[in-house]
């Protein structure tokens, strides 16, 4: 098990955008999708799909910027849609109580 | 007129206008400020310009010819910019007479004599005869010493830049800057810190020679407890100005010592020039950098002044971002102590361990937070972890802590204080999470819930289980769920609670410590001390754990010894531990 580099892939869709997310998601990491997720917003988007399929682990600063980010949508009148991730990280989200107040999708858009 | 004497007429005014011209060319060439030479081709110098004859220190072309250029070369100490030594066969003018094609040369030069340092750049040309063949060698010879000085000093400045940003222990780097200065800049570099009450620290002394180190360490026992506000360290701490000397008589050897000795070894190291340059921070000198020309017979000037001012103002700078740190980890260190309790109590029946490792960032209160609290002959005990660092984290860290203990108080069920917490971080401006774990421990066992927070282990007959159920994380998730599990120990079993520090921990190839590697380390953990146990865990973790690792860890160990207690037993395991990661 070795640590895949983060990553994040931006991709223009016809109702939003869709930010695929990989590797780890961490206190590291977690700035670069807040800035992602920032010039995205700033562009315009009103529909927010945010890809964990790709990711390998998520910590607890991770958790907290869905939940901020899903409260910040509410508040601000745009949609976000999360991409459930793999079984091992779903399993976070879970146990947390995280996932059911979270807006997970199957994914809509298969690659 | 016939045609002879046309003819030699002619050639007289040829002879006439060639030594006119001649006569022309040296003074043209003597009013150039570049030093310029011609070398024959039997490597003799046959003439030089005013310049070049002022630099060799002779007063006429007469005198250069009868000179022998290898004695001409030896007054001086010369090498190329790497301090490899430049024979005359190694000239361009020398080169080119060998029939060879050579590149400008530059020059450090020392002048054995009166010490003066200078860089020149060499390039030769060819004077070739009717038939093609070389004649001669012009040189000319520009002084390139205050731009190679200048850049020099950039690079130096550079290189000083590098040294104190190596590291936050500025007395090694203070050190190290002075190493650097020695003997390139200075034959003796110094660093002296200020101290409150008017004396001096010194940090830092350096020589390239050991001896003279010795030297310097016994003039040091002469330094008086208070500096003298008129001259030297004292005058520079008293008025914040540069001081330098380049007049030091023997007079003045003679009045500043205090006896014999002191004369003697004044004497030996032979000051020539001296310069002390305060390190300022906000107008306020909190040190000086006292640089010393001896041996090497060189001297300051006010060039120098100002360069040594530009390496204190660097000094000064690194010296207080150091302090302003080590400052703030204080600090930072006592908000966390805060957040801890003094020491784990004693609780009738059990024996308890906990301990507590920040992250690897020094100067940053983590999240991770226990704690043990006495409610009507009840123990309750708190784990968990605010997300997020620093006084924000430290400001909820205590909110989470005294609002689980007020919480209790109506209501002491887990599963109750857990909803108290969520409730009050729910309250505060920004989106503030914490996972805890609540217990409380009650005949027999203990009642426990966890809201977002890894659920305990329990090291007993069975092995090593997860006890408890998943409970929602707490501060702002609108579906909650808190469900309290009632766990049954048998004397000797033992309760392990730890935050995701200790599972997140990172090591070879980024692969996490994991709930398994947990586990594994405490499989063979049953029936012993809880202080046994943590040590152990660290010793597993520090094993595992590559690199400064980003999250906090806490870990409290409780051990159930039956309902007849043996006393509780204090165990602080953190004062054990090494802080960071060893």
């Amino acid at each position: 098990m070795s640590q895949t580099p983060f990553g994040i892939e931006q991709v223009r869709e016809q109702d939003g955008a869709r930010l695929a997310l990989s590797g780890e998601l961490d206190i590291a990491t977690v700035p670069r999708v807040e800035a992602a997720v920032e010039a995205t917003l700033t562009a315009g988007v009103r529909t927010l799909t945010i890809d964990l399929s790709e990711l390998g682990f998520v910590d607890s600063s991770g958790l907290r910027l869905f939940i901020v980010l899903d409260q910040r949508a509410a508040a601000e009148g745009w949609a976000l849609r999360l991409v459930r991730p793999a079984e091992q990280v779903m399993k976070i989200f879970r146990v947390s109580g995280v996932e059911e107040n979270l807006p997970f999708v199957e994914d809509p858009s298969p690659r | 007129m016939d045609g002879d004497r046309q003819a030699e007429r002619l050639v007289e005014e040829l002879q006439r206008a060639l030594a006119g011209s001649e006569q022309r060319l040296a003074l043209i060439l003597d009013s150039l400020a570049e030093a310029v030479t011609i070398r024959g081709r039997d490597d003799r110098l046959i003439y030089a310009n005013s310049a070049a004859l002022a630099r060799l220190s002779l007063d006429s072309v007469e005198q250069l010819r009868a000179a022998d250029p290898r004695a001409l070369m030896s007054a001086y100490e010369t090498t190329d910019e790497h301090g490899g030594e430049i024979r005359m066969d190694d000239l361009p003018s020398v080169k080119l007479l060998r029939g060879e094609r050579p590149e400008p040369l530059l020059l450090r030069t020392v002048d054995r004599d009166s010490g003066d340092e200078q860089w020149t750049l060499l390039k030769a040309t060819a004077v070739c005869d009717a038939d093609g063949e070389i004649e001669a060698a012009v040189t000319i010879i520009e002084d390139v010493t205050q731009s190679k000085r200048a850049s020099l000093r950039m690079e130096f400045l550079a290189q000083v830049g590098d040294v104190l940003a190596s590291s936050l222990d500025y007395q090694q780097t203070l050190r190290n800057v002075a190493g650097l200065a020695v003997p390139q800049i200075a034959d003796w570099c110094a660093v002296d810190l200020f101290t409150e009450d008017g004396g001096r620290e010194p940090v830092a002394v350096a020589h390239s020679d050991p001896a003279k180190l010795r030297t310097a360490a016994r003039l040091r026992e002469y330094e008086p407890e208070r500096l003298n506000p008129e001259q030297g360290l004292g005058r520079v701490l008293r008025t914040g100005e540069s001081q330098l000397y380049t007049d030091i008589p023997d007079e003045l050897l003679v009045a500043a010592a205090l006896d014999e000795e002191h004369l003697r070894l004044l004497r030996e190291v032979g000051m020539r020039a001296v310069l002390i340059v305060p390190l300022m921070v906000r107008d306020r000198p909190i040190g000086a950098l006292t640089m010393v020309e001896a041996e090497s017979r060189r001297s300051f000037d006010r060039g120098d002044l100002e360069f040594a001012e530009q390496i204190a103002a660097r000094a000064a700078l690194a010296v207080e971002s150091a302090r302003l740190y080590s400052e703030r980890s204080a600090i930072a260190r006592t908000l966390q102590d805060s957040l801890l309790p003094e020491a784990i109590p004693e609780i009738p029946g059990w024996e308890v361990a906990a301990l507590y490792r920040p992250a690897a960032q020094e100067g940053e209160v983590g999240g991770d937070f226990y704690d043990f609290w006495e409610l009507d002959g009840e123990w309750l005990m708190v784990i968990g972890d605010v997300t997020g660092k620093g006084v924000g984290a430290a400001a909820v860290t205590s909110l989470v802590r005294h609002t689980a203990r007020a919480a209790s108080e109506f209501d002491p069920r887990p599963a109750q204080v857990l909803a108290r917490i969520d409730a009050a971080l729910r309250r505060r401006p920004t989106v503030s999470l914490c996972t805890a774990l609540c217990l409380r421990i009650s005949p027999g066992g203990a009642t426990l819930a966890v809201g977002g927070h890894p659920p305990p282990l329990r090291v007993g007959e069975g092995g090593v289980r997860e006890v408890g159920e998943h409970g929602t994380l707490l501060g702002a998730l609108a579906r909650t769920r808190w469900p309290e599990t009632r766990v049954e120990l048998r004397p000797g079993e033992t309760l392990v609670a730890f935050t995701d520090g200790v599972t997140d921990a990172v090591g070879e190839g980024g692969a996490r410590w994991g709930i398994d590697r947990l586990q594994a380390a405490l499989a063979d953990a049953r029936g012993l001390a809880p202080s046994e146990i943590g040590a152990r865990l660290l010793s597993a973790l520090d094993e595992f754990q590559v690199g400064a690792q980003a999250d906090d860890t806490a870990v409290v160990i409780m051990r159930f010894c039956g309902e007849s207690p043996p006393g509780g037993r204090l165990d602080q395991l953190s004062s054990v531990g090494a802080r960071g990661n060893g």
